[in-house]
Protein backbone atom coordinates (compact mmCIF):
# COMPACT_ATOMS: atom_id res chain seq x y z
CA UNK A 1 0.00 0.00 0.00
CA UNK A 2 1.33 3.44 -0.88
CA UNK A 3 2.17 5.62 2.15
CA UNK A 4 0.36 8.90 2.54
CA UNK A 5 2.57 11.93 1.93
CA UNK A 6 0.78 14.58 3.98
CA UNK A 7 -1.80 14.88 6.74
CA UNK A 8 -4.39 17.40 7.88
CA UNK A 9 -3.66 18.71 11.43
CA UNK A 10 -6.47 16.76 13.13
CA UNK A 11 -5.54 13.58 11.31
CA UNK A 12 -1.87 14.01 12.25
CA UNK A 13 -2.64 14.64 15.93
CA UNK A 14 -5.02 11.67 16.09
CA UNK A 15 -2.59 9.29 14.46
CA UNK A 16 0.82 10.50 15.58
CA UNK A 17 0.65 12.54 18.77
CA UNK A 18 1.49 10.40 21.79
CA UNK A 19 1.00 11.28 25.41
CA UNK A 20 3.67 9.65 27.54
CA UNK A 21 2.00 6.72 29.36
CA UNK A 22 2.05 6.39 33.13
CA UNK A 23 4.77 4.29 34.72
CA UNK A 24 2.38 2.43 37.01
CA UNK A 25 -0.57 0.22 36.10
CA UNK A 26 -3.25 2.79 36.89
CA UNK A 27 -6.23 0.41 36.72
CA UNK A 28 -4.62 -2.14 39.00
CA UNK A 29 -3.36 0.33 41.60
CA UNK A 30 -6.68 2.20 41.84
CA UNK A 31 -8.69 -1.06 41.95
CA UNK A 32 -6.37 -2.29 44.73
CA UNK A 33 -6.99 0.87 46.70
CA UNK A 34 -10.75 0.63 46.25
CA UNK A 35 -11.31 -3.11 46.56
CA UNK A 36 -8.20 -4.12 48.52
CA UNK A 37 -5.37 -6.32 47.37
CA UNK A 38 -6.33 -9.62 45.86
CA UNK A 39 -4.20 -12.67 46.51
CA UNK A 40 -2.56 -13.62 43.23
CA UNK A 41 -3.21 -17.18 42.05
CA UNK A 42 -0.18 -19.45 42.31
CA UNK A 43 1.56 -19.96 38.96
CA UNK A 44 0.89 -23.29 37.22
CA UNK A 45 4.49 -24.45 37.81
CA UNK A 46 4.17 -23.88 41.58
CA UNK A 47 0.92 -25.85 41.71
CA UNK A 48 2.54 -28.87 40.04
CA UNK A 49 5.52 -28.56 42.36
CA UNK A 50 3.26 -28.59 45.43
CA UNK A 51 1.37 -31.63 44.12
CA UNK A 52 4.62 -33.50 43.46
CA UNK A 53 5.96 -32.61 46.94
CA UNK A 54 2.70 -33.83 48.54
CA UNK A 55 2.91 -37.21 46.73
CA UNK A 56 6.58 -37.54 47.70
CA UNK A 57 5.76 -36.74 51.33
CA UNK A 58 2.94 -39.33 51.43
CA UNK A 59 5.19 -42.01 49.91
CA UNK A 60 7.94 -41.17 52.42
CA UNK A 61 5.54 -41.44 55.34
CA UNK A 62 4.30 -44.86 54.23
CA UNK A 63 7.90 -46.05 53.83
CA UNK A 64 8.86 -44.67 57.28
CA UNK A 65 5.93 -46.43 58.97
CA UNK A 66 6.94 -49.73 57.42
CA UNK A 67 10.45 -49.32 58.87
CA UNK A 68 9.37 -47.94 62.26
CA UNK A 69 7.08 -50.96 62.87
CA UNK A 70 10.21 -53.11 63.27
CA UNK A 71 11.46 -51.13 66.35
CA UNK A 72 10.22 -50.92 69.96
CA UNK A 73 7.92 -48.11 71.19
CA UNK A 74 10.57 -46.57 73.48
CA UNK A 75 13.07 -46.31 70.64
CA UNK A 76 10.44 -44.75 68.36
CA UNK A 77 9.55 -42.19 71.08
CA UNK A 78 13.22 -41.36 71.53
CA UNK A 79 13.45 -40.28 67.89
CA UNK A 80 9.92 -38.92 67.32
CA UNK A 81 9.64 -36.56 70.34
CA UNK A 82 12.81 -34.50 69.58
CA UNK A 83 11.87 -34.49 65.89
CA UNK A 84 8.37 -33.18 66.69
CA UNK A 85 9.84 -30.50 68.98
CA UNK A 86 12.30 -29.43 66.30
CA UNK A 87 9.63 -29.21 63.58
CA UNK A 88 7.20 -27.40 65.91
CA UNK A 89 9.77 -24.76 66.88
CA UNK A 90 10.82 -24.26 63.23
CA UNK A 91 7.22 -23.70 62.15
CA UNK A 92 6.66 -21.23 64.97
CA UNK A 93 9.82 -19.30 64.08
CA UNK A 94 8.85 -19.20 60.39
CA UNK A 95 5.41 -17.91 61.32
CA UNK A 96 6.88 -15.17 63.54
CA UNK A 97 9.35 -14.05 60.85
CA UNK A 98 6.72 -13.89 58.12
CA UNK A 99 4.44 -11.89 60.45
CA UNK A 100 7.28 -9.43 61.15
CA UNK A 101 8.07 -9.08 57.42
CA UNK A 102 4.41 -8.42 56.59
CA UNK A 103 4.25 -5.62 59.15
CA UNK A 104 7.16 -3.87 57.34
CA UNK A 105 5.27 -3.72 53.99
CA UNK B 1 -14.75 9.91 21.64
CA UNK B 2 -13.87 6.57 23.16
CA UNK B 3 -16.07 3.70 22.28
CA UNK B 4 -16.24 0.66 24.47
CA UNK B 5 -18.64 -1.10 26.76
CA UNK B 6 -22.11 0.33 27.15
CA UNK B 7 -21.90 3.16 29.69
CA UNK B 8 -25.06 2.26 31.62
CA UNK B 9 -24.02 -1.37 31.94
CA UNK B 10 -20.49 -0.43 33.00
CA UNK B 11 -21.66 2.08 35.61
CA UNK B 12 -24.23 -0.33 37.06
CA UNK B 13 -21.66 -3.11 37.25
CA UNK B 14 -19.19 -0.85 39.09
CA UNK B 15 -21.93 0.31 41.46
CA UNK B 16 -22.82 -3.31 42.20
CA UNK B 17 -19.22 -3.81 43.35
CA UNK B 18 -17.56 -5.42 40.33
CA UNK B 19 -13.80 -4.96 40.43
CA UNK B 20 -13.48 -6.14 36.81
CA UNK B 21 -15.97 -3.51 35.60
CA UNK B 22 -14.08 -0.77 37.44
CA UNK B 23 -10.79 -1.89 35.90
CA UNK B 24 -12.47 -1.80 32.44
CA UNK B 25 -13.83 1.67 33.14
CA UNK B 26 -10.37 2.95 34.10
CA UNK B 27 -8.75 1.38 31.04
CA UNK B 28 -11.46 2.87 28.82
CA UNK B 29 -11.05 6.43 30.09
CA UNK B 30 -7.35 6.45 31.06
CA UNK B 31 -6.38 8.00 27.72
CA UNK B 32 -8.88 10.82 28.03
CA UNK B 33 -7.73 11.59 31.58
CA UNK B 34 -4.10 11.61 30.45
CA UNK B 35 -4.93 14.05 27.64
CA UNK B 36 -6.36 16.42 30.24
CA UNK B 37 -3.86 15.94 33.06
CA UNK B 38 -0.58 15.77 31.12
CA UNK B 39 -0.76 19.19 29.39
CA UNK B 40 -1.69 20.87 32.68
CA UNK B 41 0.57 19.03 35.12
CA UNK B 42 3.41 17.80 32.90
CA UNK B 43 5.13 14.43 32.90
CA UNK B 44 6.22 13.95 36.51
CA UNK B 45 5.46 12.05 39.72
CA UNK B 46 2.49 14.28 40.51
CA UNK B 47 0.78 13.10 37.33
CA UNK B 48 0.65 9.51 38.60
CA UNK B 49 -0.87 10.58 41.94
CA UNK B 50 -3.39 12.90 40.30
CA UNK B 51 -4.59 10.22 37.88
CA UNK B 52 -5.11 7.84 40.80
CA UNK B 53 -6.89 10.57 42.74
CA UNK B 54 -9.19 11.26 39.77
CA UNK B 55 -10.35 7.64 39.46
CA UNK B 56 -10.79 7.38 43.24
CA UNK B 57 -13.10 10.40 42.99
CA UNK B 58 -14.88 8.81 40.02
CA UNK B 59 -15.56 5.71 42.12
CA UNK B 60 -16.72 7.71 45.14
CA UNK B 61 -19.05 9.91 43.09
CA UNK B 62 -20.29 7.40 40.53
CA UNK B 63 -23.60 6.96 42.37
CA UNK B 64 -24.30 10.65 41.67
CA UNK B 65 -23.80 10.27 37.90
CA UNK B 66 -27.24 10.66 36.32
CA UNK B 67 -26.47 10.00 32.63
CA UNK B 68 -27.31 13.59 31.71
CA UNK B 69 -23.98 13.82 29.90
CA UNK B 70 -21.61 11.26 28.46
CA UNK B 71 -19.62 9.35 31.07
CA UNK B 72 -16.40 10.55 29.38
CA UNK B 73 -17.46 14.19 29.73
CA UNK B 74 -18.27 13.65 33.42
CA UNK B 75 -14.94 11.92 34.10
CA UNK B 76 -13.16 14.59 32.05
CA UNK B 77 -14.75 17.29 34.21
CA UNK B 78 -13.46 15.60 37.38
CA UNK B 79 -10.00 15.23 35.78
CA UNK B 80 -9.89 18.89 34.76
CA UNK B 81 -11.05 20.21 38.13
CA UNK B 82 -8.62 17.98 40.05
CA UNK B 83 -5.72 19.17 37.89
CA UNK B 84 -6.70 22.83 38.20
CA UNK B 85 -7.06 22.54 41.97
CA UNK B 86 -3.60 20.97 42.12
CA UNK B 87 -2.14 23.75 39.96
CA UNK B 88 -3.76 26.44 42.07
CA UNK B 89 -2.37 24.95 45.26
CA UNK B 90 1.08 24.44 43.77
CA UNK B 91 1.49 27.79 42.09
CA UNK B 92 -0.66 29.73 44.50
CA UNK B 93 -2.35 31.67 41.67
CA UNK B 94 -5.90 32.37 40.70
CA UNK B 95 -7.51 30.27 38.01
CA UNK B 96 -8.80 33.33 36.18
CA UNK B 97 -5.26 34.55 35.54
CA UNK B 98 -4.30 31.40 33.67
CA UNK B 99 -7.47 30.52 31.85
CA UNK B 100 -8.33 33.68 29.88
CA UNK B 101 -6.44 34.31 26.70
CA UNK B 102 -5.48 37.92 26.09
CA UNK B 103 -7.75 40.16 24.02
CA UNK B 104 -10.51 37.61 23.88
CA UNK B 105 -13.10 40.21 22.87
CA UNK B 106 -11.11 41.35 19.91
CA UNK B 107 -10.58 37.72 18.98
CA UNK B 108 -14.33 37.12 19.02
CA UNK B 109 -15.04 40.12 16.83
CA UNK B 110 -12.33 39.43 14.32
CA UNK B 111 -11.94 35.70 14.18
CA UNK B 112 -15.36 34.06 14.49
CA UNK B 113 -15.70 33.76 10.74
CA UNK B 114 -12.16 32.48 10.48
CA UNK B 115 -12.75 29.97 13.30
CA UNK B 116 -15.78 28.47 11.63
CA UNK B 117 -13.91 28.14 8.34
CA UNK B 118 -10.40 27.34 9.50
CA UNK B 119 -7.52 27.33 7.10
CA UNK B 120 -6.33 23.78 6.60
CA UNK B 121 -3.00 23.02 8.19
CA UNK B 122 -1.25 20.36 6.17
CA UNK B 123 1.65 18.50 7.72
CA UNK B 124 4.05 16.66 5.46
CA UNK B 125 5.20 13.22 6.41
CA UNK B 126 8.77 14.39 7.06
CA UNK B 127 7.46 17.01 9.55
CA UNK B 128 5.41 14.54 11.58
CA UNK B 129 8.26 14.00 14.05
CA UNK B 130 8.24 17.73 14.85
CA UNK B 131 4.54 17.72 15.69
CA UNK B 132 5.00 16.39 19.24
CA UNK B 133 7.61 18.99 20.19
CA UNK B 134 5.53 21.76 18.56
CA UNK B 135 2.45 20.75 20.59
CA UNK B 136 4.54 20.61 23.76
CA UNK B 137 5.46 24.28 23.22
CA UNK B 138 1.82 25.43 23.37
CA UNK B 139 0.37 26.85 26.60
CA UNK B 140 -1.27 24.40 29.03
CA UNK B 141 -4.83 25.36 28.10
CA UNK B 142 -4.18 25.47 24.36
CA UNK B 143 -2.69 21.99 24.57
CA UNK B 144 -5.59 20.61 26.61
CA UNK B 145 -8.24 22.04 24.30
CA UNK B 146 -6.35 20.98 21.18
CA UNK B 147 -5.95 17.38 22.36
CA UNK B 148 -9.57 17.07 23.49
CA UNK B 149 -10.77 18.47 20.16
CA UNK B 150 -8.55 16.50 17.81
CA UNK B 151 -7.31 13.47 19.75
CA UNK B 152 -10.54 12.66 21.63
CA UNK B 153 -12.80 14.12 18.93
CA UNK B 154 -14.81 16.15 21.41
CA UNK B 155 -17.11 18.96 20.36
CA UNK B 156 -16.67 22.54 21.57
CA UNK B 157 -19.74 22.04 23.80
CA UNK B 158 -18.25 18.93 25.37
CA UNK B 159 -14.96 20.74 26.02
CA UNK B 160 -17.02 23.53 27.56
CA UNK B 161 -18.70 20.98 29.88
CA UNK B 162 -15.36 19.45 30.86
CA UNK B 163 -13.42 22.64 31.48
CA UNK B 164 -16.23 24.97 32.47
CA UNK B 165 -14.60 27.57 30.20
CA UNK B 166 -17.03 29.66 28.14
CA UNK B 167 -17.56 28.36 24.58
CA UNK B 168 -15.86 31.42 23.12
CA UNK B 169 -12.82 30.94 25.36
CA UNK B 170 -12.56 27.33 24.21
CA UNK B 171 -12.76 28.48 20.59
CA UNK B 172 -10.17 31.13 21.30
CA UNK B 173 -7.71 28.62 22.80
CA UNK B 174 -8.25 26.29 19.87
CA UNK B 175 -7.81 29.05 17.32
CA UNK B 176 -4.61 30.29 18.93
CA UNK B 177 -3.30 26.74 19.31
CA UNK B 178 -3.77 26.11 15.60
CA UNK B 179 -2.07 29.39 14.70
CA UNK B 180 0.85 28.78 17.05
CA UNK B 181 1.28 25.26 15.70
CA UNK B 182 1.29 26.55 12.16
CA UNK B 183 3.96 29.11 13.05
CA UNK B 184 6.06 26.61 14.99
CA UNK B 185 5.97 24.07 12.16
CA UNK B 186 6.76 26.72 9.54
CA UNK B 187 9.65 28.05 11.66
CA UNK B 188 11.24 24.62 11.70
CA UNK B 189 10.90 24.32 7.97
CA UNK B 190 12.77 27.59 7.39
CA UNK B 191 15.56 26.75 9.85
Amino acid sequence: MKKKQQYELGEAIKNFYETKPLQSDLAKSVANKVFGRRKEAAPVFDRWLYAFAAILFAAGMIYCFSIVRQFSLSLISLVLIPAACYIGLSVKEHWLISKKLLSFQ
Amino acid sequence: MQKGLDETYLVNEVLSGSREAFVKLIKQYEGLVLHIVTPLIGVNEDREDICQDIFMKVYERLNTFQFRSKLGTWIGHIAYNTSINFLQKKRNILLSSIESPENETSFLEMSNVEFNNPEQIIIREEDINQLNSAIDKLTEFQKTVLLLFYRDEMSIDEINQITGLPVNTVKSHLFRARNSLKQLLNQKKTL
